[in-house]
């Protein structure tokens, strides 16, 4: 481990919690806290426990930046006239 | 191909659940599955850059099918509390981050799987030395009790979880199969690990202020 990964070792270990939400819990509450996110709502709501596991759980934080994503992407589609609601949509933006 | 139409939580459950599935109704739940998946290869995953559109299409192709089955198999436990396509979302994710992780891994190394490491200094930290003589001593003390806390005062399966995960990058999914264990019950152990190690260096008078310290160039 470089230095670098060294620190953010050590605050990850200060910044254990005698309770942390597991992954369990963690899954369950997360798609309601990503559509609140994008839908621009307050997301607040189970903000402590969301931000408690993703200081600790590189698999859940991947899994969140992930659905943030795909999430938003169907926000912003279902706002685009239906027909270009495919892969080929997803295609163009790759290759600009 | 087939436009969709954005459905209410209620029509996506009414379509799937039950002997009669709408066969429209699961055709665009696999084309959302699709497109989340294949967003996610294409553009969170450095590692695929190499791979062409087909190919990364066909990956897409094959976590999607895996995560369909999971998403038909637990519609029971949708609560509707966020969006469907949401909440399905994360199946899709999951297969395809797991998978890759696992594939990534068993390419990378197998020195770990033996867990059978030795807790040096630099297992910990591979370059500690300072040109202060002082500093040096001070982090190797810092390192010692590390070590000594993660050799004495965590369990065999918190020290295997602990040393293999944060310090090999092994993935949770692999730690689990070799601990014939669950990921979430691994993120279980992993956490009692971590508080025990906070608790031991606390324990020895160390706080992070002063350990980020000591580290720092």
């Amino acid at each position: 481990m470089d230095r670098t990964s060294f620190s953010k070792w050590i605050e990850q270990i200060f910044a254990t919690q005698e309770r942390e939400p597991d992954c369990n819990l963690f899954m369950q509450i997360l798609p309601q806290y990503v559509d609140l996110q994008v839908s621009g709502h307050d997301a607040n709501l189970h903000l402590d426990e969301i931000e408690a596991h993703l200081r600790q759980c590189v698999r859940c934080s991947d899994l969140y930046l992930a659905l943030y994503e795909a999430a938003l992407t169907e926000v912003q589609d279902e706002a685009q006239p239906i027909e270009i609601l495919s892969m080929e949509k997803v295609e163009r933006t790759r290759t600009a | 191909m087939t436009p969709k139409r954005p459905r209410s939580n209620a029509v996506w459950l009414a379509d799937l659940v039950g002997d009669e599935t709408s066969a429209e109704t699961l055709a665009d739940l696999r084309e959302y599955l699709l497109r989340a998946v294949f967003l996610y290869l294409d553009r969170h995953r450095e590692d695929l850059a190499d791979l062409d559109r087909r190919e990364l299409e066909q990956l897409a192709e094959d976590f999607t099918q895996d995560a369909l089955l999971q998403v038909l198999g637990a519609l029971h436990t949708f609560r509707g509390e966020s969006k469907f396509t949401t909440w399905a979302y994360r199946f899709v994710i999951n297969v395809a981050a797991g998978e890759l992780r696992l594939h990534r891994w068993r390419t990378l190394s197998i020195e770990a799987l033996t867990g059978e490491h030795e807790l040096s200094r630099s297992t910990l930290l591979l370059d500690y030395e300072a040109p202060d003589p002082e500093v040096t001593a001070a982090r190797q003390r810092a390192l010692d009790a590390i070590r000594e806390i993660i050799r004495d005062e965590l369990a065999d399966r918190q020290r295997f979880a602990l040393l293999n995960i944060h310090f090999q990058d092994m993935p949770v999914e692999e730690v689990a199969r070799l601990l014939d264990s669950s990921p979430n019950a691994i993120y279980k152990l992993l956490h009692d690990a971590r508080k025990k190690v906070k608790q031991g260096l606390q324990h020895r008078h160390y706080s992070e202020t002063d350990l980020l310290g000591i580290f720092r160039d």
